[in-house]
């Protein structure tokens, strides 16, 4: 993740409404915080209509950053939360969300999991599967595989102990190479992956 | 047939491509979209003094029952009420059976607890068998207030329903009160139409005192 920790400075200046400091303090994350939000869209315009509601979200709650994280930790922590809003808002509106389960499989060019994809055709198919993956699975499975990010520092964005997320990146590798394998089968992971768990009821 | 070693390799390959999405789409304007969008935006809003308390016990909840528990010291204390081998062949028709006293264990009638600290009650239902459909209630007295999210309460009954693991139910309740004074508190437990009672009074103390 880029080192942005003596950047105090420029996030109190973006707290003050310097719109110029968010900007500089969110740059280099832009590229990956558009394909982050790929994971939760249907396309690339989808998805950076998403990055850019997040982004406007994250500028307007930066006085809750207290410091007490590094700031790339916090940003992709609300980053996430409004990610999985959006989507949960997403489903409820239309539960018809395009999936590889409605078009007939032959007509999906699935990459094979033992490939290495590189042409944009089957990188969108890739990201397709992608979004079917359970979110909590495949913002762990983004975050590490995609982005490259160190377990512990995923843990950190998530607020999970490490052995929860190399349990999930685990289960999300599994549960992509099964849609890739037969997306028809699988393709309705997604309505299954908006039931979240429930708090408990809060004691009286 | 997939061999372990097969397994592996289609595991690093799926690996492989995923890394390789990791490539930089051009800016397609995405830059100016989002400083057009953020021109028109308000500075960020200061953190209401609600959002403050929200936040500051959202980042403590795994702790913060424990801790209020230490932090109030001699304020925590165990209602012990214990439920008896209920046979399941009971018909629940005791309506208005009168109040059972039931209870066990190191109870004492009395709990002194600093005033203007949250204490937590816990209360700890131990039933010898598993117990659907019970009904718990706790009512605190004039002076005394149900302590939650930060936030004291305005309710003095609180009743909500449940089941009984079989073997020791523990329920912590937070109270907090900011006067000396001695407060009952009553808590219950109906099960098939018996209401199982404790009492126990809160005694509260300026510190130092």
């Amino acid at each position: 993740m880029g080192d942005i920790s003596n950047s105090d400075d420029l996030i109190r200046r973006a707290q003050d409404g310097d719109v110029h400091a968010f900007e500089l303090l969110v740059e280099a994350q832009i590229p990956r915080l558009r394909r982050f939000a790929r994971s939760f869209a249907h396309n690339d315009a989808d998805a950076d209509d998403l990055a850019q509601e997040a982004l406007i979200k994250v500028y307007r709650s930066l006085r809750s950053y207290r410091f007490e994280s590094a700031f790339t930790t916090w940003l992709y922590r609300v980053i996430k939360n409004c990610f999985m809003d959006a989507r949960r808002a997403a489903d409820s509106r239309e539960r018809a969300v395009e999936s590889l389960a409605e078009r007939a499989p032959e007509q999906v060019p699935v990459p094979r999991p033992d490939e290495i994809v590189l042409d944009a055709e089957a990188r969108q198919e890739l990201w397709n599967a992608i979004a079917q993956v359970t979110p909590d699975f495949r913002t762990v499975l983004v975050l590490c595989d995609v982005e490259g990010l160190g377990i512990g520092e995923v843990a950190e964005i998530e607020k999970i102990p490490e052995g929860t997320v190399k349990s999930r990146l685990h289960r999300g590798r599994a549960q992509l190479a099964r849609l890739l394998q037969d997306p028809a089968r699988h393709g309705n992971q997604t309505s299954a992956a908006t039931v979240l768990p429930v708090e408990g009821m809060d004691i009286p | 047939m997939t061999t372990p070693a097969s397994k592996t390799h289609r595991t690093i390959d799926l690996r492989q491509s995923l890394g390789a999405l990791a490539v930089d789409r051009p800016d397609d304007g995405f830059r100016a979209a989002l400083h057009r969008r953020l021109a028109t935006e308000p500075a960020p809003a200061p953190l209401r003094w609600s959002d403050r308390a929200r936040a500051w016990l959202r980042d403590r909840r795994a702790w913060m029952w424990p801790a209020a528990g230490v932090a109030a010291g001699v304020a925590t204390f165990v209602v012990l009420v214990a439920v008896r081998g209920l046979p399941a062949e009971q018909p629940s028709v005791a309506v208005n059976s009168p109040p059972q006293l039931v209870s066990s264990g190191p109870v004492l009638p009395s709990f002194r607890v600093p005033s203007a600290k949250v204490a937590v009650i816990k209360l700890a239902f131990a039933a010898e068998v598993a117990v659907d459909d019970v009904t718990f209630a706790v009512t605190l007295p004039e002076g005394l207030a149900f302590w939650s999210q930060g936030k004291k309460l305005d309710e003095r009954t609180f009743r909500w329903p449940g089941r009984l693991e079989a073997g020791e139910n523990l329920i912590p309740i937070a109270v907090r009160t900011d006067r000396p004074g001695r407060f009952p508190v009553v808590a219950t437990v109906e099960v098939g139409g018996r209401v199982l009672e404790h009492r126990v009074v809160l005694d509260v103390r300026r510190e130092g005192t």
